[in-house]
């Protein structure tokens, strides 16, 4: 049994009981994060049939990349995630403070992945690792600054759930918004967990 | 309540082993040599990794079968295709 059955309201969300299969948060999020998925597939697949047909760049690449900052820019999106389950958990007690609190500190988290990104393609740079370089640089500036963009929609979304709880705009019963946030935020966290080890670990 | 505070602190193991898992895997990837056995590492943490976010985070064991079974084949994609892309290779 998942701490969501636990802590969900009986009636409406629950699913393993057989009256209905649920969507988390609503259709049009889902409509969005499979759009993501799809997109995020395609660019993998062209990162694979380029790593098959250059196997040098792509096994000199991550040598010529920060793994620390590939590193933080995990530990912020697993933390961030991490912060906005809980927030959710929280908000299924009613306890709203708490779900505000987590949630703010997933926005400051957050905020912390474009700045460590900026200073990553600062020190790129310094390097001379751009995006004229070969295949393997081209498709980490092309694959990670199309994931910067999904975090900032993110981070928008993060700061419009907050001001909605601020004005009282979720409750137990009612937070699908809520839960449709924080689905695309950990989709966008899954997508990271998959580009991390092909540009900063895989040898 | 007890329930409840199970499920917040399944949550936090998550959290903490995500976190290990990616500081770990990213040390191996740093000082193994390339090859077949670190490839096949890598791929399996990181759809642990994908299967942790899914199953905790989203909650997807419980979602319409639709959601879940795209989503967990999403995050088996780039695991699988690290291998066969070596395997590929090395033929």
């Amino acid at each position: 049994m998942s701490y969501f059955e636990v802590a969900a309201p009986p009636s409406s969300e629950k699913s393993t009981s057989g009256i209905k299969p649920r969507i988390l948060g609503n259709r049009a999020i889902w409509v969005g994060i499979f759009a993501e998925f799809t997109e995020f597939t395609l660019m993998f697949l062209v990162y694979f049939v380029a790593r098959i047909n250059h196997p040098q760049d792509f096994h000199e690449g991550p040598q010529k990349l920060s793994v620390l900052a590939g590193s933080m820019n995990t530990v912020l999106m697993v933390t961030s995630s991490f912060f906005v389950a809980r927030a959710i958990v929280a908000m299924r007690a009613e306890r709203r403070e708490v779900c505000m609190r987590w949630l703010v500190a997933a926005l400051i988290t957050a905020a912390g992945y474009p700045l460590v990104k900026l200073l990553e393609i600062r020190w790129n740079v310094s390097q001379g690792l751009t995006g004229n370089g070969d295949v393997f640089l081209m498709s980490y500036y092309y694959l990670t600054f199309n994931h910067l963009v999904h975090v900032s929609w993110g981070i928008l979304g993060m700061g419009y759930v907050i001001v909605r709880i601020w004005f009282g705009g979720y409750s137990a019963a009612n937070h699908d918004g809520l839960v449709a946030f924080a689905s695309y935020w950990h989709a966008t966290d899954l997508i990271w967990l998959m580009i991390f080890p092909l540009f900063y670990v895989l040898p | 309540m007890r329930e409840k505070m199970k499920s917040t602190q399944k949550l936090d193991l998550i959290w903490l082993l995500l976190l290990a898992l990616t500081l770990g895997g990213a040390f191996m990837g740093k000082i193994a040599e390339p090859g077949f056995w670190i490839t096949l590492v890598i791929a399996v943490i990181t759809a642990i990794k994908g299967r942790m976010v899914i199953d905790y985070f989203m909650e997807l064991n419980d979602a319409a079968p639709s959601i879940r079974r795209v989503a967990k084949t999403f995050g088996m994609i780039v695991p699988l295709l690290m291998v066969a892309t070596f395997l590929w290779r090395d033929e």
